[in-house]
């Protein structure tokens, strides 16, 4: 356990070596604190006249809750894909190819090992960009609009987003390994993504197979009372999906000359 | 002490290509090279040995211990430079040396920072080693390869690449490692000049099989050059494959 946790500790730090994730990171918080900006200026500019005809709720509360849950949504399906399948292409693929994984298999770590510390690394680097997002929204918030009634139920979305987003990395660590080849691996992950996506949308039975369904695991925080039920039933889906992808990509990596 | 054994190692590629039945034997202070041509087997000899390379069969045990069942505990005694040096491009030389260092507790800067003054590339620790030079990249290569201070080291082919000062340079550092820290060395190499004055021991490879292994005396003494052992050997003009008890088998 420790081995994995210092090898994955090694591979966290290269992660943030990497200039690339860390533009990807900034340019989404840069978004997330404009459009937090521009919609305190627009409620600003609003709240008035709002008043002045008396319904009993401001738009800033409404704005408050809202833009961090969209904000969620957009980084959900759109950022932490992108950066989730850079990271294992990165992660793999290229170490692979360029031979730098011999860094990491030369040293007193077993493949397993390795392999997995590789994917805690990532996920650990997801986990810390919505963190991130979330503590610069709820500074946002507070700032502009005070502490509000939702601040919690969006903090536990954010918090467990985390989870969803582990069958990502297993699938795309699988395709990573398979294929080899870090610009073609990003692109067959990216293509996965969007067919799976695409059939979610299309059809909701269908696209309940795929793990994609079940990025909106969040929306679990959003009601007024937790389905605990609905919520653990989703949650062995997910995990289940990751262990299965994670498995079959690891007897592909075991064997992978190097 | 035997540090490292191979028995009838055998790892065959598709189209034929590979290693098979090679058994080596390499007690602890040997300088043992492997020499051969490119594509002999010298490389994916190194592989299986460092467990970057799945055996088809045979054995493979270092400090008496199998590779497969103990390789974490094994591996922390073994530096390896396999092929071309491995390190991240996008890291200074001493970042490098300082992950490396990871794997086998709390790095130490000073360890780190010796080790860069052993391959003279301390005036360059904070340079990225993606910028380096085939020279310098070959050293940063060799000293990743003694980190965590290990007792046996597999190198393949270290000096590939380097003109005749990095040759003899990165030679002095071997010879220094084995008299002065007791290093058990495996050395691959093309090169029969290379080998004969670098190893104590020797084994030719060819075509994927261990056609002789002797001491580099015994060979002196019977041949004129190591050029003339390799060659004598890969023609088949010996039958009796181990020399002087070396290998034994």
């Amino acid at each position: 356990m420790r081995t994995t946790m210092v090898s994955a500790l090694i591979e966290f730090k290269k992660l943030l070596r990497r200039r690339k994730y860390i533009a990807l990171t900034l340019t989404q918080l840069a978004v997330c604190a404009l459009v937090m900006i521009g919609a305190n200026a627009a409620d600003t500019a609003l709240s008035t006249d709002v008043l002045d005809i008396g319904v009993p709720i401001t738009l800033g509360v409404m704005t408050a809750e809202f833009i961090p849950n969209s904000g969620l949504q957009a980084i959900l399906f759109i950022v932490l894909p992108l950066l989730i399948f850079m990271m294992t292409s990165d992660a793999f693929a290229h170490e692979m190819e360029d031979g730098t994984i011999r860094c990491q298999l030369l040293r007193p770590v077993s493949r397993a090992k390795a392999f997995v510390s590789k994917l805690i690394a990532v996920w650990a680097y997801s986990v810390g960009n919505l963190i991130i997002t979330w503590l610069l929204f709820a500074a946002l918030q507070t700032a502009f609009f005070g502490f509000t009634a939702g601040a919690a139920r969006t903090a536990a979305s954010y918090i467990w987003s985390a989870v969803p987003i582990i069958p990502f990395i297993t699938m795309s660590a699988f395709i990573a390994v398979a294929v080899g080849n870090s610009t073609l691996s990003m692109f067959v992950s990216l293509i996965a993504y969007i067919v799976m996506f695409a059939a979610t949308l299309l059809s909701p039975t269908v696209g309940a197979v795929f793990f994609i369904n079940h990025m909106g695991f969040y929306k679990h925080f959003l009601g007024l009372a937790v389905n605990w039920v609905a919520m653990g039933t989703e949650l062995l889906l997910i995990l289940s999906t990751a262990s299965l992808l994670g498995l079959a990509a690891f007897a592909l990596f075991d064997r992978k000359q190097i | 002490m035997t540090v490292c054994e191979i028995k009838n190692l055998r790892k065959k590629f598709r189209g034929g290509r590979g290693v098979d039945d090679i058994s080596l034997r390499i007690e602890e202070g040997d300088v043992f090279g492997l020499l051969g041509a490119n594509g002999a087997g010298k490389t994916t000899t190194m592989k299986v040995v460092t467990g970057l390379m799945r055996k088809d069969a045979g054995e493979v045990s270092l400090f008496g211990e199998a590779l497969e069942t103990s390789f974490e505990r094994v591996m922390r005694r073994v530096g390896a430079l396999i092929e071309t040096p491995a390190f991240y491009g996008y890291m200074s030389a001493k970042a490098n040396l300082m992950t490396a260092a990871a794997y086998y507790g709390k790095p130490d800067p000073a360890a780190c920072d010796g080790l860069l003054h052993l391959v003279r590339l301390y005036e360059y620790r904070n340079d990225k080693a993606g910028r380096f030079s085939l020279g310098m990249k070959q050293r940063l290569g060799l000293a990743l390869a003694f980190v965590g201070d290990p007792a046996f080291c597999v190198l393949d082919e270290p000096s590939n690449g380097l003109d005749i000062e990095g040759i003899i340079e990165i030679r002095n550092i071997i010879l220094g490692m084995s008299r002065e820290r007791r290093v058990t060395f495996l050395v691959s190499s093309h090169q029969s000049a290379e080998i004969q004055k670098l190893c104590n021991k020797v084994a030719v490879i060819h075509e994927g099989r261990v056609d002789g292994a002797a001491t580099t005396r015994w060979v002196l003494e019977n041949f004129p050059s190591m050029e003339d052992y390799y060659l004598y050997c890969v023609r088949g003009g010996q039958p009796v494959a181990y020399n002087d008890g070396v290998g034994a088998y």
